[in-house]
C-alpha cells in the first residue's frame, strides 16, 4: 500500500538578488516526502539546505529573491495559493523548527504565551484550556515542571530547553509535515540524543512525514528512509538510506562518507573533501563540484550533469555506473589499508 | 509644542527598527505559527522596535527641558524656561534654586519613569 504523498517539491529554484550579483542558493531541487517518512538532507554549510525548506513555507523575502518551481503540499502549490490559505497551513499542517533556538523565539514575551499564541492563531478555545495544552506539550517535550515553566522568559531557558519549547510549538496542532532544520547542532551531544529520540518518536506517533536538516551522517543513518545529498544548491544524490550507505555514486557523498567516523568499521582514517564549496555567485560552469573531484574527466568542467535515475537512484554524474562501482570499492579497499 | 519636532523623529526611528526588527528569526517563527501579517508586525515586531525608541525618549527629555529656556526666551512664550531667565536676570536667587530643582526632580522622575517602563518592555533587564 503506497503511503499518502504529502510533499512533492519540483523544480524548485531560489535565486538571491544581492548587490555583489545573483545567489543561486537552490538552483532545480525535486524531492517527495511521504506520510511516515524521513527525508535526511545533508550538505556542507551554504549548499541551500535551509533555504530549500524556508521557501517550501514561502518564509523567504519574496521581494529580494526570485523563486520558481513547485512546492506541492497534498496537491496545492504553495508558492501560488493565497496569503489566507498560507496561513492556514503554516503551524497548521506544515511546521518548521529552525536552526538557531537562541534567536527564533521572541525575547519579550513569555515561552508559554508565545507557544499559546501558536494554538489560537489556529483555534478559537479558550485561555484556560489553550494554557492547559501548552503545560501538557511542555511536559510531553521533556521539559520539567512545565506549569511553572510556562511563565518564563526564553533567556530562563537553556538552548536545549529552547529546542523543546520550539518542537512543543511546532506540534500543538499536530501537523502532517515536520521540517527539522539542525534541530541540535546548537546543542551538546546528550541533549542531541533526546531531541532526535523525541523527533522519532512523533513520526511514530503521528504518523508525520519528518524533513530532517543536518550535517551529521550518523543521524542520517538512524533515523532517515532517504537522503537527499545537496551541492551548490543543487540536489546531486537522491537515495533510500540503505543504498546510499551500501552503493553511494556520486564522489562528494564519497567525499562525505570518508571524512565522517564510520559507525561499523572501526579504526578507517577519515579523509577529508580538498578545497571549499564555491561561491554560489559565481558557480563553477559544467559539474558544480568537478574543481574539488578526484575523478574529473573532459566533460566535467563544460557540460552540466543531469540527475539521472539509476534504478530508484538518482544522481548528477557524468561517470559510467561501472566506473563508479569500481572507483568506490577501489576507494573502500584503500582506506582499509591506511588504517591497517 | 517642542514635543512635535521630536514626534516625526520618532515615527522615522521606530520605522527604521521595525524594518531591522522584521529581519530576525523569531519574526520569522511568528510568521511559521500562522500568524496573520498584521499581528506579526503590530505585535511581534513594533514591541522589539519600541524599546530604544522608549530609552532614547528618556535622554531626549532633559534636552527638550534645556531646550524650553532657549526657545520660550527667543518666542516670548510663558514657562518654566522664561521663568529661570527672568530670575537669573533679577538675581532672585531663592526662584533660580526652586526651578532648577523642579527641573532636576523632572528629569529624575521620567528617567526613573522610563526605567520602569523599559523593564517592563523588556524582561531581560528585569532580572538582572
Ligand atoms: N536572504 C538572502 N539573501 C542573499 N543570500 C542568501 C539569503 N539567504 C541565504 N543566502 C545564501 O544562500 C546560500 C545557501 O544558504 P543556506 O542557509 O540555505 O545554507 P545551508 O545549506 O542551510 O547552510 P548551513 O549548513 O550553514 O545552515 C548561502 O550562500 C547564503 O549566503
Ligand atoms: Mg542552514
Amino acid at each position: 500500500m503506497a503511503a499518502e504523498r504529502l510533499l512533492e517539491v519540483k523544480d524548485l529554484k531560489v535565486h538571491f538578488n544581492t548587490p555583489d550579483g545573483i545567489v543561486r542558493a537552490v538552483d532545480g531541487v525535486s524531492f517527495t516526502l511521504d506520510r511516515g517518512e524521513t527525508l535526511g538532507i545533508v550538505g556542507e554549510s551554504g549548499s541551500g539546505k535551509s533555504v530549500t525548506c524556508l521557501t517550501t513555507l514561502r518564509l523567504i523575502n519574496l521581494d529580494t529573491a526570485d523563486v520558481s518551481g513547485q512546492v506541492l503540499f497534498k496537491g496545492r502549490d504553495l508558492l501560488k495559493v493565497s496569503k489566507e490559505e498560507l496561513r492556514h497551513v503554516r503551524g497548521k499542517e506544515l511546521s518548521m523548527i529552525f536552526q538557531d533556538p537562541f534567536a527564533c523565539l521572541h525575547p519579550y514575551y513569555r515561552v508559554g504565551d508565545q507557544i499559546m499564541e501558536a494554538i489560537h492563531a489556529h483555534d478559537g478555545c479558550g485561555k484556560n484550556e489553550a494554557k492547559k495544552r501548552v503545560i501538557e506539550l511542555l511536559g510531553s517535550v521533556g521539559i520539567p515542571r512545565p506549569d511553572q515553566r510556562f511563565a518564563d522568559y526564553p533567556h530562563q531557558f537553556s538552548g536545549g530547553m529552547r529546542q523543546r519549547a520550539m518542537i512543543a510549538m511546532a506540534l500543538v496542532h499536530n501537523p502532517d509535515v515536520l521540517i527539522a532544520d539542525e534541530p541540535t547542532t546548537a546543542l551538546d551531544v546528550t541533549v542531541q540524543a533526546q531531541i532526535l529520540d523525541l523527533i522519532e518518536r512523533l513520526k511514530q506517533d503521528f504518523n508525520v512525514g519528518v524533513i530532517l536538516i543536518t550535517h551529521d551522517l550518523g543521524v542520517i543513518a538512524d533515523v532517515a528512509q532517504k537522503v537527499m545529498v545537496m551541492y551548490a544548491g543543487r540536489a546531486i544524490e537522491l537515495a533510500s538510506r540503505d543504498d546510499m550507505f551500501a552503493q553511494p555514486l556520486h564522489p562528494y557523498t564519497w567525499g562525505l562518507l570518508e571524512s565522517i567516523p564510520h559507525v561499523d568499521q572501526k579504526g578507517t582514517r577519515l579523509i577529508p573533501i580538498q578545497g571549499s564549496p564555491p561561491s554560489l555567485i559565481r558557480v563553477p560552469p559544467g559539474c558544480p563540484f568537478h574543481p574539488r573531484c578526484p575523478h574529473r574527466f573532459e566533460p566535467c568542467d563544460k557540460d552540466v550533469p543531469e540527475l539521472v535515475d539509476r534504478g530508484g537512484h538518482p544522481e548528477a554524474c557524468h561517470l559510467s555506473i561501472e566506473d563508479k562501482r569500481r572507483l568506490w570499492s577501489e576507494r573502500e579497499q584503500l582506506r582499509k589499508k591506511v588504517a591497517s | 509644542m517642542l514635543s512635535l519636532t521630536f514626534a516625526a523623529f520618532y515615527a522615522r526611528m521606530v520605522r527604521g527598527n521595525l524594518l531591522e526588527t522584521l529581519g530576525e528569526d523569531y519574526i520569522r517563527t511568528a510568521r511559521a505559527k500562522g500568524l496573520s501579517e498584521r499581528k506579526v508586525i503590530g505585535k511581534h515586531a513594533l514591541r522589539s522596535s519600541l524599546t530604544p525608541v522608549v530609552t532614547i525618549f528618556g535622554l531626549d527629555f532633559s534636552l527638550l527641558l534645556g531646550g524650553a529656556i532657549l526657545t520660550e526666551t527667543v518666542f516670548n512664550l510663558p514657562g518654566i524656561g522664561q521663568l529661570v531667565v527672568s530670575a537669573v536676570n533679577r538675581n532672585d536667587i531663592p526662584v533660580v534654586l526652586a526651578t532648577t530643582v523642579v527641573a532636576a526632580l523632572f528629569v529624575t522622575t521620567i528617567s526613573l519613569v522610563v526605567d520602569i517602563f523599559y523593564s517592563y518592555l523588556d524582561p531581560r533587564v528585569r532580572l538582572s
